[in-house]
């Protein structure tokens, strides 16, 4: 189920919360983690059965690694059993036909690809799975002896299939006994609302610019069009991903659970180690705590590390797909901040802060083609683009158009995704202490004609105009 | 009280008020304002479900069916025009709120040419072929349309047909259209509509007579309608949009037209006007293959029409140059067109088409 849909917002939502909060305490995460399997199973029913066989399994490997804490061989046994087969469940999800496929042209042999749909959310919650046994085998967290309430942590609707990633040691405690108050509910709603708002009004809106450079051909875009699509591309997709996160981390508010923040204002970076401490941060740290420091992180050997650097910025594109345009997006990245760490590093402390703020944003700009855009040639034939390589204009008329057809979107995005709006935040506080009767009646109004303007989006979003052209 | 609780308390009040209406309010199956047929609720089948169709259709029938659906619509609609934009739904809106639709850039022109003139090389009879391939509003009226705009130029389209015409008289309209938009101010085309209007019709009309060497006749005008909001309004739903006025050519001639088994004596079906879809007057709507008869006159001579629905209000001007008109719909004919024209020995056949339209009806490439 989606969150911006009709069903989710004015059936589901309502019907769950309304019995969530009046059922005792102790029936609490049984309700959850029933809605969160009907939320699941809707749209994906067959593969529910995966998710609760990866539970299953990690559930018991939990309780095994508690039973031989003191035996470190049987111990290792256990976890790498768990890890094994969690990711040959993902391997075998996401990337098999794309193993297939470079097998047969290593080998160049013609093999059958079987095209699998990929169940929705795997990669997160194979991900909060693996953190449980490997937490476990660490001594980290603790066991957890109730299925029901393991399930529930793997299946919990907010954050189920777009993150964050919320490792098991975080809401363990939240699990057993939280406190699901009228204060958390509300302000937890308020931030599910600037989700949807984000969402709708913005992240939607700003998609369909991009899905307009598509149709229009990256052949006949200009150099400055260029600049702008990938730009507007990454306004939508920070905003997309930013208001999924909102709207996950304040329905973890309603129910009683403190999730961490997903993102930090990632295009205020003033370099690109700075853009993944904003960017994703639950995908990062979990890649910094299990893979990057097992493999010996920064103390070791200057090869060693940069080896380090490179698997996981390797297994960050990854993770994001099985294609080899991911692989480069993340190799990318991974050879700047190699970069940045043993080349960059003293030049980039004396830099001027505006300039860094657009060495940042150049860099993140260009490497996020290779995320917006699957296929090399296409790749190949935007970079021509941006970089001027092939005949085109600096500045064409699709600019124009777009700028003078979408600018108030545009401004509102920026303003959104900038720290600016924290300002404006604090400016607008001020009046609060001022004028609070005003203050609030107008930020009430604000908010009920959002929400107007959001279901109108979500009731015009599945709008197919009457296909009329049989005259 | 806190303002987070107040917006709480409001917005958590009207989510269950739509709850409710969502299950109160009464269900319609058809959209007026859209004119089309809404999404029933989904068959529960184990196998719809599995495979997700089930909940796909949900989706599509709760937002069908949503309370207040048509004002959520056009609240859409007035906060995007109140932003600043000029497209809605594949529509532009010019400042003063004149509509157009956007034309696409085409993808099976080639292959309907070549199906074109391998239709025509086919025929081993006398006869006189002539195309029309109809410019849109947003050629005509290129210039009133929003600054930067990114349609594609129709006039390829045109230049196209224009270029590779062989065995066939091309009707190119432009300068005409263009003429006429220089010099009259009578509507060439519904403003709500992605249609032409009659008047725009009879020009093209007079534009045949012309290439075929044919005194044309007075344009009769008779308005029919003066509330019509077409097809093209329907996609933006915007309010303050003023409607069109229908006009038909009231011809003297006494015919028969037959169409589906059923015989009647006009071209006009005014059932339709109390109905959204008015344009549907003309020629009742569609039909694959419609037969009038001109019962006064004399001589033999005949016409084949292959067309879209642009020759709908097109033909009523051609009933005093012919003893039989015969019309072909080729999306839904699908008998051979060329053995027709053989074994009655046609004089003349007219392919009409609109130039935005051509490339998506599929009924041109099955011709031949």
């Amino acid at each position: 189920m989606i969150f911006n849909s009709i069903p989710f917002i004015f059936i589901f939502f309502p019907i769950f919360f309304i019995l969530y909060f009046f059922l005792p305490i102790k029936y609490k995460n049984f309700c959850l983690l029933i809605f969160s399997l009907i939320f699941y199973s809707f749209g994906e029913p067959k593969y529910v059965f995966v998710m609760i066989l990866i539970s299953f399994l990690d559930f018991n490997f939990g309780k095994l690694i508690n039973k031989y804490a003191n035996n470190i061989k049987i111990k290792k046994v256990i976890l790498f059993s768990s890890i094994f087969i969690d990711l040959s469940i993902l391997i075998y999800a996401k990337y098999f036909s794309f193993l297939l496929s470079i097998i047969s042209k290593v080998l160049n042999v013609n093999l059958y690809i079987h095209e699998s749909t990929l169940p929705i959310g795997i990669s997160f919650f194979i991900f909060q799975s693996l953190s449980y046994t490997i937490d476990m085998y660490r001594k980290d967290c603790e066991v957890e002896n109730s299925f029901i309430n393991y399930l529930t942590y793997i299946s919990m609707f907010p954050q189920l299939i777009a993150g964050p990633i919320v490792r098991f040691q975080i809401v363990q405690h939240n699990l057993r006994s939280r406190e699901v108050n009228k204060n958390n509910f509300c302000l937890g709603f308020n931030r599910f609302l600037i989700g949807l708002f984000k969402k709708t009004l913005l992240a939607n809106q700003l998609f369909n610019i991009w899905k307009e450079t598509e149709k229009y051909g990256f052949e006949n875009l200009s150099i400055v069009s260029a600049f702008f699509s990938i730009f507007i591309f990454l306004m939508a997709l920070y905003l997309d991903f930013a208001s999924y996160s909102d709207m996950a981390i304040g329905m973890g508010k309603m129910l009683g659970f403190n999730y961490e923040e997903n993102f930090n204002y990632p295009f205020a970076s003033i370099s690109i180690t700075d853009f993944w401490r904003r960017w994703h941060i639950s995908l990062s740290t979990w890649f910094r705590d299990y893979v990057y420091i097992p493999l010996g992180g920064s103390k070791v050997s200057k090869i060693n590390h940069i080896r380090n650097i490179l698997i996981v910025w390797i297994l960050t594109g990854l993770w994001h797909g099985a294609n080899y345009s991911y692989v480069c997006w993340g190799l990318y990245f991974g050879i700047i901040l190699v970069i940045e760490k043993y080349v960059l590093n003293n030049i980039l402390i004396k830099m001027n802060k505006i300039c860094k703020h657009i060495y940042a944003s150049v860099l993140i700009l260009i490497g996020f083609v290779f995320f917006a855009i699957g296929d090399f040639s296409q790749i190949k034939l935007y970079f021509s683009k941006l970089f001027f390589i092939t005949n085109s204009n600096y500045i064409d008329n699709f600019f124009f158009w777009q700028i003078s057809n979408n600018f108030v979107i545009i401004i509102i995005g920026l303003i959104v995704s900038l720290p600016i709006c924290m300002c404006i935040k604090n400016y607008i506080s001020k009046m609060k202490v001022k004028i609070p009767y005003l203050y609030n009646s107008i930020q009430i109004s604000i908010i009920i004609i959002l929400f107007f303007i959001s279901i109108a989006n979500i009731v015009n979003d599945s709008y197919t105009p009457f296909l009329y052209f049989r005259f | 009280m806190k303002n987070k609780n107040k917006i709480t308390i409001i917005i958590s009040f009207l989510i269950i008020i739509f709850f409710i209406m969502i299950f109160v309010f009464k269900k319609e199956d058809f959209s007026e304002s859209e004119n089309r047929y809404l999404k029933k609720f989904p068959k529960v089948s184990i196998e719809s479900i599995m495979n997700g169709d089930f909940s796909k259709d949900l989706y599509d029938h709760f937002s069908d069916h949503f309370p207040f659906r048509d004002f959520f619509i056009t609240l859409k609609s007035e906060i995007d025009i109140f932003i600043g934009k000029k497209e809605i739904n594949n529509v532009y809106i010019s400042s003063d709120k004149k509509l157009f639709d956007i034309c696409e850039k085409p993808k099976n022109i080639e292959k309907i040419k070549n199906v074109f003139n391998l239709f025509f090389e086919s025929i081993n009879t006398n006869t006189n072929f002539y195309t029309m391939i109809v410019p849109s509003k947003n050629l005509i009226y290129n210039d009133q349309m929003p600054k930067y705009n990114t349609s594609y130029d129709q006039n390829k389209i045109i230049n196209y047909f224009l270029q590779s015409a062989e065995r066939e008289n091309f009707v190119d309209l432009r300068d005409t259209f263009f003429n006429e938009k220089e010099n009259n101010t009578k509507d060439l085309y519904y403003n709500t509509d992605h249609h032409w209007t009659t008047y725009g019709a009879y020009i093209a009309y007079k534009k045949l007579m012309e290439v075929m060497d044919e005194e044309a006749v007075e344009y009769n005008e008779k308005e029919v309608d003066n509330n019509f909001y077409g097809t093209t309004y329907s996609k933006v739903n915007l309010l303050g949009i003023k409607s069109d006025t229908i006009y038909v050519h009231d011809y003297k001639e006494s015919i028969k037209v037959k169409y589906d088994n059923i015989e009647n004596n006009s071209l006009y079906n005014y059932d339709y006007l109390n109905k959204k879809d008015k344009y549907s007057l003309f020629l009742d709507n569609l039909h694959s293959f419609v037969e009038i008869e001109n019962l006064n006159f004399k001589q033999d001579k005949e016409l084949v029409i292959i067309k879209d629905s642009y020759a709908n209000c097109f033909i009523p001007f051609l009933l005093s140059h012919y003893k039989n008109i015969y019309i072909f719909d080729p999306r839904s004919y699908h008998k051979s067109i060329k053995d027709f024209i053989e074994d009655k020995k046609i004089e003349d056949v007219l392919i009409l088409y609109n130039a935005n339209t051509i490339d998506t009806d599929l009924g041109a490439l099955s011709i031949y």
